[in-house]
């Protein structure tokens, strides 16, 4: 309980300290997130569950979420099943952390249809291997569908995608930053 | 049996009386949410008094040399086991805390205790020890009033350390008692002696109020640093005030010495009637604990002033316990009689070096909260408070008594709901007579003078700090309508008839500490007890109530209104009285209140589970009870009805909320339900037209849908009801958004042209309206839109930009002009800066990509 006042302080102070409220993650256009990742997933959060890890280097009480999503990947339709990470979470009402820098609950619930860039780290903490979501919350997007097509919901100025987008123009733009990247 | 048996359960009884038998809020409507001090001391100090009457050397339960400990025992347990098990999970609690209930509770527990105590032996000749001096019985006494005054001015504002909760004062009082059982266990080989007996307990008593003094200086010493420090020596931190490792902290810290200080004296009595004196003493000082509150009480309300009036309690009390020993040790006897005298002469000099020097606010919170007045008052201590936002609240001991800047507008919500359940000839005309129970601020003195002429009558249990009160927070003119009046006479109106209305608003529990201090919690609360409120004939009572209280643990009959505040927080109105406007019977404009039900039987929450829970998490859990038992009370009461169902959606919907990141947004701590969204649905169906708990329902909903940027949602459950009850500006305007959302603004613009005839105020939506009608390449009904928008809100600076870049896009000439303007007024604005570069073009491209 003491870490988690510490930590979940640490992570309070953190958000408090940035720009109205909103965690201080790096700011990508586009192009610069499809170049860092290692691809981007658009499916549906079928799982989701948090561990927590005791590092003897990164010390104890560290938490970690994995989302697991079924869908296809954006680079070239290969249909996955993936699990991607971040850190945070909380495994039961009193013990964990919230991280100003995560995905919100409510993007990562399970059941919504997401699209995530990742990228595949040795170690994001406490010796921890994963497929990490690049830039965290500016990594991972809802989309929605009222009708035909779904839609990518933009977070506005900053993030890699920052306007409402349908996934099919998503797509294409992933694989023109790919495509200009291998020439 | 015995005698030491006898003594424990002698102690187990008289603890549990002790806890059970307290006046508890609700026991009238000038006493719903706190009780008067006069009636709490009435109901402690006979419940005190009750239990002291047996303690006689000579019985059966006192023959044994450890009397002290055994009673001291089973006190100790009696206490704890009762006010832990009965408060609040089981309503046992309502038929004994009530006037008739304590008359129930003195008919079964006197004989027992006569009975367990044992009969008085026939005399022959003086018992050993047994005080045969009325000097040194009025002595104990005194002391004894003395030691109550100085314990009741500590527990004053020890109270709002714990987390708003009977269990909360419950643990306090027995960390006292613990401590005096342990006091008497450790040093009571070393007082036990006869030359002890006649001073022992007096001066344990004096020393025990003098160190009461200096517990209540550590207290308002206490910054939220020093707090922390306290806690995490122990493991615990700020978010862990109001849980039971707390409360036992907090309480022993403060009580430890006192409490050692009166088990040592009791063991050295030797005899229990010195104690029984001492108790009937304590009793009186409870009493008198509210006339010294007022005689001792400042002409300022400064928080300095308040910090005065305590120390002046706290040395009169030692005071007057020093100077009772003094009058017991006339002429003292040999070394532990002079010692005795110098310990009486010293208490109250320690007492007055008592250092509070700064009065902090909650220092439970995680940043210091500046209290801007504190004003002692029986019922509790009020405070008008600075929240870190700037506006000012009231609280009383802790728990919140007005609502903060976000929640007026659900406050005004209550009220005028309340209002609605009045027939309508009481409301038309010069409008209803109004006693409001409560603290009355700007805005609802505001509210109550548009719906009615007359003046208003005002009453509170804190009663002495209320004038004080509503000149803070009222202007002349405001208070002119307003008639303060005392609960008594307020009671007298009632049962006359003098009203036909009777408001009490809710009270919302501490403020808590989450670890981040940029959203404030409240905690939770303990519920009033629903006794008889009965009104006369022609009187509508309301009193709200919040659903994050005890109040799933309360019997919950009658009818009752609803307000579930931006899907958040339910309140809970008990309706009493009535005639209520008829709901067949009104005008085609009007949206009469939805009445629902409660089930008579009590939730039985496990106390434990809710006692381990973070008091910040405890909410959830009460408020998802109470929204259950009033979905099944209505479904008993009208099945399939509209209640009926958004009931249910409410149980459903609550049922589904918990603790979220502070990092979220207000509208992304909602947790939505789909189930719940149904249930709405389906409600909506069952009766024609709306009523204020479903308009606000549907408008909270889209507001958070939107919020949450779930378009889906939007377009499932909120699109068809604005189809079926429109023109709904709000609704109609969610359902636009959605559709731009998901990159349809042709859908967008239907549901903007539907908005904006009841909506050309809200300038949001009158600027989507307008950016909307360009991407669809209209810039010349954007350009309409803006100028019809300036015409309703004059010339605002956002609609001119809009109406300049509408122009702009239509070709029109005077567009550059506007714009050239807008640089100058704002030379960063890039895209007008862009559109001067560019020169008059066509229709704007689309704001999303495709």
């Amino acid at each position: 309980m003491k870490k988690l006042l510490s930590l979940a302080l640490a992570t309070a102070l953190l958000g408090i300290a940035a720009h109205d409220g909103q965690a201080q993650i790096k700011k990508y256009t586009l192009p610069e997130i499809v170049t860092e990742a290692d691809g981007a997933v658009f499916g549906q959060i079928v799982a989701k569950r948090v561990f927590r890890v005791d590092d003897p280097v990164d010390g104890p009480e560290l938490y970690f979420t994995t989302i697991t999503v079924q869908g296809r990947l954006l680079d070239d339709e290969t249909t996955v099943s993936m699990d991607l990470t971040y850190n945070g979470g909380f495994i039961d009402d009193e013990h964990g952390v919230w991280n100003s820098e995560a995905p919100s609950a409510a993007d990562t619930k399970i059941g919504n249809q997401i699209i995530a860039f990742f990228k595949w780290q040795d170690n994001i903490g406490g010796g921890v291997s994963a497929n990490a979501i690049v830039a965290m919350h500016g990594g991972l997007y809802r989309t929605a569908s009222g009708g035909s097509r779904p839609v990518v919901l933009g977070r506005g100025a900053g993030y890699a995608i920052e306007r409402n987008v349908s996934v099919s123009n998503l797509e294409k733009s992933i694989r023109q930053v790919r495509g200009t990247k291998k020439r | 049996m015995p005698s030491f048996v006898r003594s424990l359960l002698y102690g187990l009884l008289a603890g549990a009386f002790l806890a059970v038998v307290r006046a508890p809020a609700g026991l009238d409507w000038t006493q719903f949410h706190a009780v008067e001090g006069s009636t709490a001391a009435l109901f402690r100090a006979a419940a005190l008094a009750a239990v002291s009457i047996f303690l006689g050397a000579g019985r059966s339960a006192f023959r044994s040399p450890r009397w002290a400990p055994g009673l001291l025992l089973g006190l100790a347990v009696g206490f704890a086991g009762a006010g832990l098990a009965l408060s609040p999970p089981i309503d046992l609690s309502a038929p004994l805390a009530g006037r008739t209930g304590f008359g129930l509770a003195l008919l079964v527990a006197l004989p027992l205790l006569r009975w367990i105590a044992g009969p008085v032996p026939a005399p022959d000749g003086a018992i050993e020890g047994e005080p045969a001096a009325p000097r040194e019985r009025i002595g104990l006494a005194t002391a004894g009033a003395g030691l109550a005054l100085a314990l009741e001015n500590l527990a004053a504002h020890l109270r709002p350390f714990g987390g708003g909760l009977a269990l909360d004062d419950t643990l306090f009082a027995t960390s006292f008692l613990l401590a005096a059982l342990i006091g008497a266990a450790a040093f009571g080989a070393l007082v036990a002696r006869p030359a002890l007996a006649r001073l022992g307990l007096s001066v344990g008593a004096t020393l025990a109020a003098a160190s009461a003094s200096w517990g209540l200086g550590y207290l308002m010493g206490l910054d939220t640093n020093a707090l922390w420090l306290r806690l995490q020596r122990f493991g615990l931190d700020l978010s862990r005030i109001g849980s039971p490792g707390a409360d036992l902290l907090l309480g022993a810290t403060v009580l430890v010495v006192p409490g050692f200080l009166l088990g040592a004296g009791i063991v050295a009595a030797r005899s229990p009637t010195r104690l029984r004196s001492l108790l009937l003493g304590g009793a009186v000082g409870l009493l008198l604990y509210g006339p010294l509150l007022a005689a001792l009480s400042p002409e300022s309300h400064e928080p300095s002033a308040a910090l005065e009036q305590m120390r002046h309690v706290a040395i009169a009390s030692t005071l007057l316990a020093a100077l009772a020993t003094l009058a017991i040790l006339l002429r003292p006897k040999g070394l532990a009689g002079w010692i005795g005298v110098l310990l009486a002469i010293a208490a109250p000099l320690a007492s007055s070096r008592v250092s509070m020097e700064h009065y902090h606010g909650a220092p439970w919170y995680d940043v210091e909260l500046e209290p801007l007045a504190v004003v002692p008052a029986g019922a509790g201590t009020v405070e008008l408070l600075r929240l870190p936002s700037g506006a000012p609240v009231v609280m009383l001991d802790g728990r919140r008594l007005t609502p903060t800047p976000d929640e007026e507008e659900f406050d005004d919500r209550r009220l005028l709901t309340a209002w609605g359940l009045l027939p309508e000839a009481v409301r038309n005309g010069e409008g209803p007579r109004v006693l409001f129970v409560g603290v009355m601020t700007a805005r609802r003195a505001d509210l109550l003078r548009r719906l009615t002429k007359r003046p208003i009558d005002q009453t509170a249990p804190w009663f002495e700090a209320q004038r004080a009160l509503d000149e803070l927070l009222l202007s002349d003119e405001a208070r002119a309508r307003i008639t303060l009046i005392a609960p008594a006479e307020a009671r007298r109106r009632i049962a006359s008839g003098s009203y036909d209305l009777v408001l009490v608003p809710e009270v919302v529990g501490p403020i808590q500490s989450t670890q981040a201090a940029n959203r404030i919690r409240w905690g939770v609360t303990e519920a009033p007890l629903l006794g008889s409120l009965d009104l006369p004939e022609g009187t509508v009572g309301v009193a709200w109530v919040r659903a994050d209280s005890t109040l799933a643990r309360r019997r919950l009959d009658g009818p009752l209104l609803l307000t579930l505040d931006r899907l958040a927080t339910l309140v809970v109105g008990v309706v009493r009285g009535g005639p209520l406007a008829d709901r067949s019977d009104v005008g085609v404009d009007e949206e009469p209140p939805l009445l629902f039900a409660g089930d008579e039987e009590p939730s039985r929450g496990d106390t434990r589970a809710l006692l381990e829970t973070i008091p910040w998490f405890r909410g959830f859990r009460l408020q998802a009870e109470t929204a259950k038992r009033i979905a099944r009370g209505t479904e008993a009461e009208s099945p399939d009805s509209r209640a009926a169902h958004t009931a249910r959606g409410i149980a459903l919907h609550l049922a589904a909320q918990g603790p979220s990141s502070p990092f979220d947004t207000i509208e992304e701590t909602v947790e939505i339900e789909e189930d719940a969204l149904r249930e709405w649905t389906a409600g909506l169906r069952k009766e024609p037209g709306m009523d204020p708990l479903t308009r606000s329902l549907w408008v909270d909903l889209a507001h958070v849908l939107t919020k949450q940027r779930t378009p889906d949602l939007v377009l499932a459950f909120v699109e068809p009801v604005a189809d079926a009850y429109g023109p709904w500006p709000a609704l109609d305007a969610a359902a636009a958004r959605a559709h731009r959302e998901l990159l349809d603004p042709d859908a967008a613009m239907e549901r903007y042209e539907r908005a904006l005839p009841g909506a050309w105020s809200n300038l949001s939506l009158v600027l989507e309206a307008a950016e909307t009608a360009r991407e669809l390449g209209r810039p010349e009904r954007a350009v309409e839109i803006c100028r019809m928008a300036l015409e309703k809100q004059g010339a605002r600076t956002e609609l001119l930009r809009a109406l300049a870049i509408s122009l702009h896009a239509s070709g029109d000439p005077e567009a550059d002009g506007m714009l050239r303007q807008l640089l100058e007024h704002d030379p960063e604005d890039e895209e007008v800066r862009a559109l001067l570069e560019v020169g008059p073009v066509g229709p704007e491209s689309p704001t999303g990509s495709d």
